[in-house]
């Protein structure tokens, strides 16, 4: 039964139009924090209103927005259309509306409270030198609870679609449309992910084992959670393409912006803003993952997160490490992968500067470190495993 | 990246310890001249660091104002960009703007100037540091104790009507048992993420604690006359030391102590120690009315950071006395509970020192306060000379001992540090080539109360202490 993705008088299938803000509040997350760090290696210092800054509150204004129509319709509405929103909507303190939409909620609160500490911390302990504090930690997870709603949402609906029976060829127009745009959604919480995780991700140090530890933690949970109530054979390829895409387009659109530093010490004078560095290569262990997925019907659980973590590691380590090489070389310094776009802290006989590596691993350090990665792979594949069961039955 | 530039602000933050000029006096009141235009600039540095300061110029004659700021002799290759300061427009010759300073330490804030004189310089050097933490104001902290915990009693309910009705098909709502297992597993989760939150913050704020500035510790011996100051440094919570056999000579001397006798401030001398080894300084006391006397020695580091060291000396009745130095400079003015002193001080060779003070003195606005020596005719003082290479010598004292600043014509900045602000931009600080009976001195008064002012000018090898006191406003 396809509830509130049709119009009763028309009987077309159609995304509600909140889904499109939701999912417009998720983009601009990702984006706005990557724009943020952009800034930060460019420009150096910031105030509240800059413009990255106002990306990144985009996605509580859409939360914000969502929520407070979906809660008031659902909860307060008489039309039909809101007794079908109330059809799917779970009840918290005699609030309506479904799952997502009350994290997204929770979210968005959460963020604004985050933000008031975050002010306080500033005046209190300084200006932030530092990505990860405490306050910045819990904005970084109310952005996640915010784009997880948005998942749950989108979730919500394509298992309805799906489960429905229809094969009406409308409402399979319309479960492709949900499926992509799930899709696209898991493919910002990657990049999200990511992000979180990218001063231990960088180009110098993919020659050690930190890297390979933390895309080990973080990535597999979400490919392993997602992937299944996408319902799509090529999900995780999918989710790490839209990584992909989102911060190549970045490395060719930034630096086409001028922009100097307004903090010292300044290492080397920039003149336009510096991108992300070229995307880390998920999008190799995604694609073995999908193939290996789909042969791996009959196994056992813990056969599928034990093998999915291995290979998700071995292929990570197979493809990205020779390609770090490249990266780290001058044949890498070009407008397409960016090597030489570093911030403008970056001195002179820095790892950065002169191709360099840092804590490099080598021999039974290397082995250890992956030994490490696919333990955690394990536990962050077995949590994804679990959730993604749960998450391919969600309907309200 | 964002692990380099941390990186390079501890490396900057480890060779630069804090320490302090002045005390309780923490913003600069200077004025400075780029090339043939005169500005007086005011630097309110931040209570914390890495913090934004506030910076005010007064320029009569130019069309604009850059700023920047500079670790003070950190080599960089290449120059931070001017920001344009904000012209007032109610006051066209004022101008306001902001400067970040990331680490404690001895920095720069430069200026360009652009007007009918074309484009010059001038720096003024800022010490920096970190001074306190601003505790939580009891709404904000109750309103977000209150909306914290609502968030989590929210999570928590969130998580049990999901796992009860997330599941079931669109319709009616079935009913279901409570989910024990979502209930306990998310609220033991909510608990672990509040505790280790609150040892995240407890550990930060620690690690903030370690950085606010502590004054070297300095023991004081008094044997007969001879007075012996030891300063002694002490590692600080971060395992930090600062040093102190690394100050520079101001005017001439490693240190500049001021002696005032507690609580009537009814005497007070400007005295100057010989060094005698690192951080140690020995000297014989001049003739002393006993009773506790607060010490507050100046000293100017290497790197152009000044430091006050504060201690206390108690004199015995019948103490021993040795000549005072030609150096140094003594007064007996009234006690505070005598009065309030008024604007003209009689001086003990006859001499008067005339204040001409403003109508109304409010705490942390800037002031040009001027002071005039006049001869027992009533004429301005003549043969006036340099006093310890400077016009006059300042020193604002507020009457609990809680504000302590020694200050010159050109302003509140040391001289040393000056002097490394003025070479990094490329001049050369400007020794006054004839000295006049009047005297202007930068200031603004970090918070409201009574205050002792202390001045001190020369003419024809007498050194004059006149003696006021002030009533800030809020």
């Amino acid at each position: 039964m396809l509830v509130f993705a049709m119009s009763q008088d028309t009987q077309t299938a159609r995304v509600p139009w909140y889904l499109w803000v939701g999912l417009f509040g998720s983009s601009c997350a990702p984006i706005g924090i990557d724009w943020d760090i952009s800034w930060h290696h460019t420009i150096g210092r910031d105030t509240f209103f800059t413009p990255p800054h106002m990306t990144v509150v985009m996605c509580v204004v859409a939360a914000a927005v969502t929520s407070i129509y979906v809660l008031s319709v659902a909860t307060f509405g008489r039309s039909a259309a809101a007794a079908q929103l109330r059809a799917v909507s779970i009840n918290v303190f005699g609030m309506r509306a479904p799952t997502g939409v009350f994290l997204a909620a929770w979210g968005g609160l959460s963020m604004l409270t985050a933000s008031w500490f975050d002010n306080w911390w500033h005046a209190a302990y300084g200006l932030d030198a530092v990505m990860f504090s405490l306050p910045h930690t819990l904005l970084m997870l109310s952005m996640l609870c915010i784009e997880l709603g948005n998942i749950l949402l989108l979730v919500a609906t394509l298992n309805r679609t799906t489960l429905s029976g229809q094969a009406q060829p409308r409402g399979q127009t319309t479960a492709r449309t949900l499926q992509r745009l799930m899709l696209y959604q898991s493919g910002l919480l990657v990049l999200n992910m990511l992000v979180l995780v990218a001063d231990y991700t960088l180009r110098v140090r993919l020659h050690s084992s930190s890297p390979y530890v933390y895309c080990a933690l973080l990535v597999p949970v979400l490919f392993a959670g997602l992937a299944p109530a996408s319902r799509s054979r090529w999900a995780c390829t999918t989710m790490a393409a839209v990584y992909t895409v989102i911060v190549m387009v970045e490395v060719l659109v930034l630096p086409l912006f001028p922009a100097v530093p307004r903090l010292g010490p300044i290492g080397h004078m920039v003149t336009h803003y510096i991108p992300q560095p070229f995307p880390l290569l998920i999008v190799v262990p995604a694609l073995a993952l999908d193939l290996l997925w789909q042969r791996t019907a009959a196994w056992r659980r813990w056969q599928v997160v034990v093998v999915s973590a291995v290979v998700f590691v071995a292929v990570l380590l197979a493809a990205e490490w020779p390609f770090a090489t490249f990266l780290n070389s001058a044949a890498a310094e070009n407008r397409f992968f960016g090597s030489q776009y570093l911030g403008y802290q970056i001195s002179p006989g820095t790892p950065e500067m002169e191709h360099g590596w840092v804590k490099v691993a080598h021999g039974m350090a290397l082995v250890r470190g992956m030994v490490r990665a696919t333990v955690y792979g394990c536990v962050s594949m077995a949590l994804g495993v679990a959730a993604g069961g749960w998450l391919r039955r969600v309907q309200r | 990246m964002m692990r380099r530039l941390v990186c390079m602000l501890g490396v900057l933050l480890a060779l630069s310890v804090p320490a302090r000029a002045h005390v309780g006096s923490n913003d600069v009141y200077q004025t400075v001249h780029a090339g043939p235009y005169q500005l007086f600039v005011t630097v309110r540095p931040p209570l914390v660091l890495p913090g934004v300061a506030t910076v005010e110029v007064r320029a009569a004659g130019v069309r604009s104002v850059g700023v920047a700021p500079a670790v003070m002799g950190y080599k960089q290759d290449f120059a931070l960009p001017l920001d344009t300061m904000v012209r007032s427009a109610a006051d066209p010759d004022f101008y306001t703007g902001t400067v970040w300073l990331m680490v404690p330490g001895s920095w720069e804030v430069r200026l360009q100037v652009q007007g009918e004189h074309g484009t010059q310089t001038a720096a003024v050097a800022v010490p920096a540091q970190a001074l306190g933490i601003q505790q939580m104001q009891r709404p904000l902290g109750t309103m977000l104790a209150v909306v914290g915990l609502l968030l989590l009693g929210c999570m928590v309910a969130l998580v049990v009507a999901a796992a009860r009705q997330a599941h079931q098909p669109p319709g009616a709502d079935a009913a279901t048992r409570l989910p024990r297992a979502a209930l306990l597993s998310t609220v033991a989760i909510m608990l672990v993420a509040v505790v280790v939150a609150a040892r995240w913050w407890a550990a930060s704020a620690t690690l903030h604690a370690a950085t606010i500035f502590h004054p070297t510790p300095v023991t004081v011996r008094l044997a007969g006359n001879a007075l012996d100051l030891v300063a002694t440094p002490q590692a600080d919570n971060l395992g930090r030391v600062r040093a102190i056999d690394d100050l520079l000579a101001d005017h001439g001397q490693f240190i500049h102590l001021y002696a005032i006798r507690m609580p009537g401030m009814d005497a007070a001398f400007h005295l100057h120690p010989q060094m005698v080894g690192p951080g140690q300084f020995r000297m014989a006391l001049p003739a002393m009315a006993a009773g506790h006397y607060a010490l507050y020695g100046d000293v100017v580091h290497t790197t152009g950071l000044p430091e006050t060291l504060v201690a206390g000396v108690d004199v015995p009745a019948g103490m021993p006395a040795a000549p005072l130095a030609a150096l140094d400079a003594a007064a007996a003015p009234p006690p505070l509970s005598a009065g309030v002193l008024d604007d003209t001080y009689r001086l003990p060779t006859g001499y008067t020192m005339h204040w001409q003070r403003p109508a109304q003195i409010n705490a942390n606005r800037a002031y040009l306060l001027a002071f005039h020596l006049r001869a027992p005719d009533g004429t301005p003082a003549t043969a006036m000379q340099p006093y310890l290479g400077m016009a006059g010598h300042a020193a604002f004292v507020k009457t609990d001992g809680s504000v302590f600043a020694h200050t010159h014509p050109d302003g509140t900045a040391a001289m040393p540090a000056m002097e490394l602000a003025a070479r990094s931009v490329g001049s050369e600080m400007e020794m006054p080539q004839t000295v006049t009976p009047d005297v202007t001195f930068p200031y603004g008064f970090p918070s409201a109360g009574r205050y002792r002012i202390f001045i001190q000018m020369q003419h024809a090898g007498t050194v004059e202490t006149g003696v006021f006191d002030a009533e800030v406003q809020p």
